[in-house]
């Protein structure tokens, strides 16, 4: 049977350079991403059908070609279904009559509509506004909450920082994905929930380290293996959920759940790297000179 | 000995744990899974359907019934047959302690037979019957009580399909204008004459004016209130209606969609004063239409000289007393020649009929059955006297006075008994007549036109496949977190507990879900799959606490690390819930639903499941005399 142990990790050999370089850079080229993609394309992410607004439909029966050929309206995008012969269609027309003449072109055209959905742009928008409002929101809460609970700079700020880069990182390779043409997840509101959850899975494994160090007696190196142990375990449980939900879901084509399971995967592997180099060296910091000072 | 002071944390786990085992299956109230329809469709020879308990609906369909094979056999149920059926031959409609109803059809008696007797369109049928289709093909609506399914538990629109409408309501308002308390109709009068717009489209209530039209903007409603005599400023008008108004048309909406069979339709409002319509088995055309219909029934006497025509309203909705069955208006010769729903009028409104009638000549000698729409010459009477319907400002059906209700308004006895039969040119148009008039007009619609709404389409097919996938998905997550968990502990009396402490987590937050009313959707499977991975995560926490630093001695060392454990679980709780609150207020979609769920299932986790998870780990660990 295979053993599972977390590593002891000889933290001596690492100076506090070192260990916060590597998660800042990545979030540099994070940042760095974002803002190439929101000069391409406009927005800082790609947008799915929940915030442009437009027509989606799902097509059985159909081929590629002749998707294309069928519909008059220019189409926006065809995407096949993981696990299945079927295919989400976008158009850019959008309203409750071009949705029933698209419903009948396709019906004409031989393909079976599974779903079909159309969502007028300034609803797109409202709900764009109201999910930035509320991941900003949720994140100056989760921040305010983490200082009144140390009641120190510098512990909060690493907790704080961690959260960012974990929310950060994953929409930075959601760009990456759309940009290299590999495989395109766009913001939806599945998406942005996943993003919210990932605050609450983030601070978790950082209150839990800042809590061994800060407030329990032991030594520094002790301490952080103690909540390592617990937290890695923690982190890589929740990974597994999410990366079996993820292929469970695409394996059997269910909508929305592979994409909130794949931003969690993406944002608890950040979240491993930015709690135990990053938010560790600030605490290492804080502990042996910032306190001193 | 397990005493039970020690252990209450875990008495209250299994209590719980009891209590949503009897919300998810047991016969609690408001578990009533309302109605569903099925579509099956007759066709060629020996097609047999047998209900129970059901309500058959044949739309637009002529049923011929005779002794030969196809069968509709339904036992203590309902037929409702829209459309005709003519029973030439033999009674063949069986129907058990049940009854048939044609709503908007005709339902010809069979001669010489007393299996099929007809009072007030509704059919009783004693004996073995039997109702069938014949040459053609015919598609049964079934509609009756949906499967309780397994559980109790209410699926939204991506788990049970169907059609979803979301959008606001067409409207505008003023508040706290100062409305004398009898001024309500004349100021009413007042801004629908300035605004050009009937005044069913404005409205006057405690202060707030309302209009409902889709060409008034904010400038033209600003400037009628202040020639009105109102200061009001174009920036002090709201978009939007009132809630009340929006009450009154989800109301109103869930009454017409009930009775025009949408079943099991359901109409709510989420936050920033959008409309849900939700519609399982429903094409996105037919729910379009009953949304954005109003509903407005108005007769209209138009009078011509030939020239000119001059209209008046004769009857709105707010002279109807009641209703009848609608049925087919027949000339001499038993011919159909268009609908009728017979209504009653009520006092006031029969008496202003009777004397508008008198003062406009309808029952004059030649306004009596003289109604040529062209009026014009040709016309075998001079002028022309003609009663409209109109529904939602379209005319549905011209007719002329007939001579027996001529007579009795001209001898104004009519009004003691007031009926009178609204003409409609289909079954399907006095049936609309009918239920607008029955459940009344909406106040304003659903915009669909407009800057916010989507329409969204799931073949139920599909979202039933959905169903059962996704909870192979959470199942399969389950057993990964498990496997991570074994590995790690692999220590089954630490393992197998927190496993199932996990899992229990997820079973009283679907207790709470059935409950509560909530309807599942695949944002909520995804939160409850996030709940198993907190809630592990948390239960680790626990876990390496109380077992890392040695053996634990006594009772007071584990309630020590416990405690410990709880400060870090506390506050991971509190950061998830201050996380999921903005969208419990904010209008983001159909995430308010996921932030419910999540934030029920951590407090769930902190109050119940891991308290209790705690106190089986002590049992476990400790020995009797360390506790």
């Amino acid at each position: 049977m295979v053993e599972f142990e977390v590593p002891e990790i000889d933290y001596d050999r690492y100076s506090n350079r070192q260990l916060a370089g590597p998660p800042l850079a990545v979030l540099g080229v994070a940042l760095l991403v974002l803002v190439v993609y929101y000069l391409l394309h406009g927005t800082p992410v790609p947008l799915g059908f929940d915030f442009t607004g437009g027509t989606e439909m799902r097509l059985a029966n159909a081929s590629q070609s002749e998707i294309q050929s069928a519909f008059g309206t220019p189409i926006d995008s065809i995407r096949p279904v993981q696990g299945s012969d079927e295919f989400i269609v976008t158009f850019l027309d959008e309203g409750s009559t071009s949705l029933q003449e698209l419903r009948t072109t396709a019906t004409n055209a031989g393909f079976s509509v599974e779903q079909s959905s159309t969502r007028s742009a300034a609803f797109g928008s409202t709900n764009q506004q109201n999910a930035v409002l509320g991941l900003v929101l949720a994140f100056v809460g989760m921040s305010v909450f983490v200082f009144i609970l140390f009641r120190t700079f510098v512990p909060s700020i690493a907790v704080v920082l961690s959260a960012f880069s974990d929310i950060v990182i994953p929409l930075a390779i959601m760009d990456l994905l759309a940009l290299t043409g590999l495989f395109e997840i766009n913001l939806s509101l599945g998406t942005v929930a996943a993003l919210l959850m990932l605050i609450g899975y983030s601070v978790d494994s950082d209150i839990l380290l800042n809590n061994h160090i800060l407030r329990r007696r032991g030594g520094f190196y002790e301490s952080t293996y103690n909540a390592m142990q617990t937290g890695v375990t923690m982190t890589l449980t929740s990974i597994v959920a999410m990366t079996v939900m993820t292929i469970v879901a695409t394996v059997l084509s269910i909508p929305l759940l592979p994409d909130i399971g794949l931003i969690l995967v993406f944002g608890l592997a950040a979240d491993l790297m930015n709690t135990y180099m990053m938010n560790l060296s600030l605490l290492r910091w804080y502990k042996f000179e910032g306190v001193a000072r | 000995m397990i005493s039970l002071r020690e252990n209450w944390r875990i008495v209250m786990l299994a209590v719980f744990l009891l209590a949503s085992a009897v919300a998810l299956v047991g016969p609690i109230g408001g578990s009533d899974p309302g109605m569903q329809t099925d579509f099956v469709e007759l066709s060629g020879d020996q097609q047999e359907v047998t209900l129970e308990r059901s309500t058959i609906q044949l739309d637009n369909t002529t049923l011929e019934t005779t002794n030969e094979s196809e069968a509709i056999v339904a036992s203590n149920a309902t037929i409702e047959v829209r459309g005709n059926v003519t029973d030439r031959t033999d009674s063949t409609a069986q129907v058990l302690n049940g009854s048939v109803t044609v709503a908007d059809g005709t339902l010809v008696v069979p001669e010489n037979t007393t299996d099929i007797s007809r009072a007030r369109g509704t059919v009783g049928i004693p004996r073995e019957t039997l109702l069938q289709a014949e040459n053609s093909e015919v598609t049964l609506a079934i509609e009756r009580q949906a499967d309780a399914g397994l559980t109790n538990l209410q699926y939204g629109f991506d788990l049970a399909g169907g059609t979803r409408i979301r959008a606001p309501l067409v409207g505008i308002h003023a508040t706290d204008l100062d409305v004398g308390v009898n001024q309500s109709s004349e100021v009413n009068a007042r801004i629908a004459e300035e605004l050009g717009v009937e005044q069913v489209d404005v409205r006057v209530r405690q202060g707030t004016i309302e209009v409902f039209d889709d060409d008034v903007n904010q400038t033209e409603f600003a400037s009628a209130l202040q020639s009105a005599g109102y200061d009001v400023q174009t920036e002090n008008i709201n978009d939007g209606v009132t809630s009340e108004t929006r009450d009154q048309v989800v109301s109103i909406l869930q009454t017409k969609i009930d009775r025009t069979g949408l079943s099991g339709g359901t109409v709510t409002t989420v936050g920033d004063g959008l409309v849900v319509v939700e519609v399982p088995n429903a094409e996105p055309s037919e729910v379009r239409e009953t949304v954005s219909d109003r509903g407005v029934v108005r007769i209209i006497a138009a009078v011509s000289d030939g020239n000119t025509t001059t209209n008046t309203t004769v009857i709105t909705g707010d002279d109807i007393a009641s209703t009848g069955q609608i049925g087919p208006r027949e000339n001499e010769d038993g011919e159909i020649t268009g609908w009728e729903a017979p209504v009653s009028l009520n006092e006031q409104g029969a008496q202003e009929f009777q004397s508008q009638m008198n003062e406009l000549g309808f029952s004059s000698p030649e306004g009596i059955g003289n109604c040529d729409v062209t009026g014009g010459p040709g016309a075998s009477k001079p002028g022309s006297y003609c009663l409209v319907t109109t529904l939602d400002g379209e005319p549905v059906r011209y007719n002329g006075m007939g001579r027996t209700l001529a007579e009795g308004l001209r001898g104004e006895t009519w009004s003691e008994t007031p009926t009178f039969t609204i003409g409609a040119s289909s079954a399907e148009q006095a049936q609309e007549v009918k239920v607008s008039l029955e459940v009344g007009s909406l106040p304003t619609n659903l915009d669909l036109t407009g800057s916010e709404h989507d329409i969204s389409y799931l073949q139920p097919s599909l979202a039933e496949e959905f169903k059962s996938l996704s909870l192979i998905t959470g199942l399969l997550a389950w057993f990964g977190v498990a496997g991570m968990v074994f590995l790690r502990y692999r220590k089954a009396r630490v393992a197998v507990p927190m496993i199932f402490t996990a899992i229990a987590e997820v079973f009283i937050l679907l207790g709470f879900a059935a409950v509560s009313g909530l309807a599942l959707d695949l944002s909520h499977i995804a939160g409850l799959i996030a709940v198993i991975g907190t809630g592990v995560d948390d239960l680790i926490i626990i876990a390496d606490e109380i077992l890392q630093q040695g053996e634990v001695a006594t009772g007071r060392v584990f309630q020590n690390r416990f405690r410990k454990a709880f400060w870090v679980i506390g506050a991971a709780a509190v950061t998830t819930i201050i996380a999921m609150s903005p969208l419990t207020f904010l209008s983001v979609g159909d995430l308010f639903g996921f932030a419910i769920v999540t934030i029920a299932g951590v407090l769930i986790g902190v109050l119940i499941t891991r308290p209790a998870y705690g106190d089986i780990l002590r049992s476990l660990v400790l020995s009797e005399e360390q506790r």
